[in-house]
């Protein structure tokens, strides 16, 4: 009863709080959405045959590596406080040139490569893991650190551009039957976080970002989920590193560097509260693709070189402040 | 058989000494109460029974084997099981998973059918009204929010389970369901232990009573022997019980003649569809109570009358002496002397982090901040209200809850308000501070401030209040004056009987 009577005043009376309710009922990721709309119709208009297999396979492999490194970042960041991980892109980079300097060597063979690859970003991940779930140091501190370090190694293992890849990675951005190959890894990738989703280690993650005094004196088990949750970011970073490899088909010790902060905004753009707890990666999904439209219709779009970052920067801004701005005051109801 | 032996435990923080030789017995089937001052050590006793914190000496005995409880699991699996005092929920979560927070394996997957089967029936034993397990917890009022940290301790059936001050947010009718629930698990040989400033509350629910004053264990009293004077005396040393005695005698009545001041009118005010409008008119010097259960309106219209929230049609309007101004947010109220002060110092009241001084003087600064005149100013409310910290730049959350609020209520008085919106400023307190803010209310009163009280605590109305307006259904429904104020009869009315 008790319930019932603080909910409905506030529903039937004021028409803010109409208004409020109403941005209540909308997913999260409805500003996302919304603006997929309006970019897939403006790249329709660009690229008419966008939607034919052939172009529509390769615009998806194009925009795979921004995907699944913004699903790689969704955890670390859901876990709030400043919670994020800005290593990413860089150690995309190292990913990268481990695997054309190992194919370079003849160690060829996808089990050598991906094997490799996801050993990689699992020990990246539980690099920061350790040193912020264990040692309780700040992720932005601890991950800038680790930013540094591959940014560094990579150039240092491939200080020339180069090298080239066996043809079972580059079939990667080619498709299976009708099916893109790489819409198949970014959905197998994320049925890896849907089928985790149910588990402690998940909720777990979901828990800390909303209240982390809530989870402690509980009992969940706070510094082995942000370890694995940041294991689980690094794993799929690597996902991320092989898409890019296999679409560049070279090797490149800068290449993975501006997709930290693409990352990011693809998953703020989502919906994914960066103070935590809220949101999950089928915004950030649709968040990357919004990111990879916007980056495609500027590129399009005949304006300056100049003016392209500033357009950029200011769609985003725009998205965002609605996002934020119809977060909060679904938050106040 | 001893359920819990606790030992002369020591345990200090920094030169804090926050336990000092606390020791008690619990025994198998016993409710065992704990009073004491805020501050007084009870928390850290808390946490060091559930695994939080180690004590620097001491020892506990479980069933009598010696027992080094280091983390909050490890004492589950003992059986001892803790409710802190703040709701700690996770907003976004469902209830459910709130219930479910901090169990299972780390890859184990949602709560099993019999899980589910226990959390439903302990919230149909325990709430008065029907709880939604798939509803977002943030939807909830603080009182079902409360119910739910309740119901995650009690799931998973502890021998001892450990109430650290957590009923004070919950309706009056959970309440008494709770200590009903509590009693049939005494009978069934399963243990608690009650910390609370209520005392009457605990007599009535504790087999036995143990006072703790500055970290040590002063007695262990048969609870229902224990008259509220001896366990206040034991609970402050002497010299506090003549100033909380003083707070009793000769309080300063308001008469509303015909000198009375208006000061702030509340008129046809409507913040819910299809409720008929509410008036309110405030005189100086006088201190009216709302009251009502969780979630009635009575916090709403206090928010109203301060500028918080909208209101459908009609309004508030503060009486200067030119003319009365409309009040339509916080700024204009503030602007003309209508202080709130919020119930949650934690999340509303307070900034934890910064110092003292910062958070007393914070709405005081405008232009070049003068260190000298604010310090001296704390300084005076500091001896007024007996605040008990070292220094003004010690960060305000390590003060204890009591002081902390003090320091919330010092800020908004040295703005010196005409009008004093208080939301349920006592909750958590303990019995001297409390007697120390009744003082304080009554002189502010007495200086012609007027005062609206939102409480929790019957006691505290009947005490203070000149008229209590009770609401039900997001509506005023009765007005009780001074010369009728009374327990049941507040009750009644919370409850919908007319009287």
């Amino acid at each position: 009863m008790a319930t019932s009577h603080l909910q409905v005043p506030q529903s039937t009376s004021d028409p803010v709080g109409l208004h409020r309710l109403s941005f209540k009922k909308l997913p999260y990721m409805w500003v996302a959405i919304i603006l997929f709309v309006i970019l897939a119709t403006l790249n329709t208009i660009a690229e008419p045959n966008l939607w034919s297999i052939a172009v529509l396979g390769g615009t998806v492999a194009s925009a795979a590596p921004l995907v699944l490194v913004a699903l790689a970042e969704t955890p670390a960041i859901l876990m709030g406080n400043g919670s994020l991980d800005i290593s990413v892109g860089p150690l995309m980079s190292v990913v990268n040139v481990v695997v054309i300097l190992l194919i370079g060597r003849n160690l060829s063979s996808p089990w050598d490569v991906v094997g490799v690859a996801l050993l990689i970003g699992l020990a990246s991940g539980l690099l920061n893991g350790v040193f912020v779930g264990w040692l309780r140091i700040q992720p932005i501190v601890v991950t800038f650190a680790t930013y540094t370090i591959y940014s560094g190694l990579a150039t240092h293992l491939l200080p020339q551009p180069g090298g080239s890849i066996p043809t079972w990675l580059s079939n990667w951005t080619g498709s299976i039957g009708p099916v893109p190959t790489s819409l198949i890894v970014i959905l197998a990738a994320a049925a890896l976080w849907v089928s985790l989703s149910k588990t402690r280690f998940v909720r777990g993650i979901y828990a800390i970002g909303g209240d982390e005094r809530a989870s402690y004196v509980s009992g969940v088990p706070i510094v082995a989920v942000r370890i694995m949750a940041f294991m689980f970011t690094g794993l799929l970073t690597s996902v991320a590193a092989l898409m890019l490899t296999a679409e560049i088909a070279s090797g490149d010790g800068n290449i993975g560097t501006p997709f930290t902060l693409m990352a990011i905004t693809a998953v703020a753009l989502g919906g994914t509260s960066l103070l935590g707890g809220r949101g999950g990666i089928l915004g950030s999904i649709i968040g990357a693709f919004d990111v990879f439209f916007i980056n495609n219709v500027i590129t399009v779009s005949h304006l300056s070189v100049y003016w392209q970052d500033v357009a950029y920067g200011t769609i985003l801004m725009a998205a965002i402040v609605i996002n934020a701005v119809t977060s909060r005051t679904r938050r106040a109801v | 058989m001893n359920l819990l032996d606790v030992k002369d435990l020591n345990k200090s923080f920094g030169e804090t000494q926050a336990l000092a030789g606390c020791s008690f017995t619990c025994s198998a089937g016993e409710i065992h109460g704990i009073v004491g001052e805020n501050g007084s050590g009870k928390s850290t006793l808390v946490k060091i029974l559930s695994g939080i914190l180690q004590p620097d000496s001491g020892h506990l005995l479980v069933r009598d084997a010696p027992a080094h409880l280091t983390t909050i699991t490890q004492a589950r699996r003992l059986g001892i099981v803790s409710v802190p005092q703040e709701i700690l929920v996770v907003p976004a979560l469902s209830v459910l998973e709130n219930v479910y927070l901090g169990r299972g394996g780390l890859f184990s997957g949602p709560p099993k059918a019999e899980f589910l089967e226990t959390a439903k029936q302990l919230f149909s034993e325990l709430s008065e009204t029907p709880v939604n397990l798939t509803a977002t917890v943030e939807d909830l009022p603080l009182s079902k929010q409360q119910l739910v940290v309740i119901v995650r301790a009690l799931v998973s059936e502890p021998d001892m389970l450990i109430l650290d001050e957590s009923t004070s947010a919950l309706d009056v009718s959970d309440r008494d369901r709770l200590f009903e629930f509590l009693r049939a698990r005494r009978n069934a040989g399963k243990s608690a232990i009650f910390i609370s400033h209520r005392i009457d509350e605990l007599q009535g629910l504790a087999d036995v009573l143990t006072i703790i004053r500055n970290g040590k264990s002063v007695k262990t009293l048969n609870a229902q022997e224990a008259s509220v004077d001896v366990v206040v005396r034991l609970m402050s040393g002497t010299e506090r019980v003549d100033s909380a005695r003083d707070a009793a005698v000769e309080p300063w009545r308001f008469l509303r003649d015909a000198d009375a001041q208006l000061v702030l009118r509340a008129e046809n005010v409507v913040f819910a569809a299809n409720t008929p409008p509410i008036n309110l008119e405030l005189y100086k010097g006088e201190i009216v109570g709302l009251a009502g259960l969780e979630g009635h309106g009575q916090e709403r219209f206090l928010q109203t009358l301060a500028g918080l929230s909208q209101v459908v049609s009609g309004h508030v309007a503060k009486v200067t002496g030119n003319g009365e101004v409309l009040i339509r947010n916080l700024q204009e109220a503030y602007k003309e002397h209508v202080s709130y002060v919020p119930r949650d110092r934690k999340t509303e009241g307070l900034f934890l982090k910064l110092p003292i001084i910062d958070n007393f003087a914070m709405p005081l600064y405008s232009g070049l901040i003068r260190r000298g005149e604010m310090t001296k100013l704390l300084q005076g409310f500091k001896e007024k209200l007996s605040m008990r910290f070292d220094n003004e730049h010690q960060e305000v959350r390590s003060l204890s809850g009591g002081n902390q609020q003090k320091v919330v209520l010092s800020r908004w008085l040295a703005t010196r308000p005409e009008v004093l919106l208080l939301n349920d400023p006592t909750r958590g307190v303990d019995i001297p501070t409390k007697h120390d803010l009744y003082r304080l209310f009554r002189d502010q009163a007495q200086s012609n401030v007027a005062i609206v009280l939102l409480s929790t605590d019957l006691q505290e109305l009947i005490e203070l209040c000149d008229r209590v307006l009770v609401f039900r259904d997001g509506q005023l429904f009765s007005e009780l004056d001074r010369q009728v104020l009374e327990r049941e009869r507040l009750m009644s009315a919370m409850f919908g009987k007319a009287v």
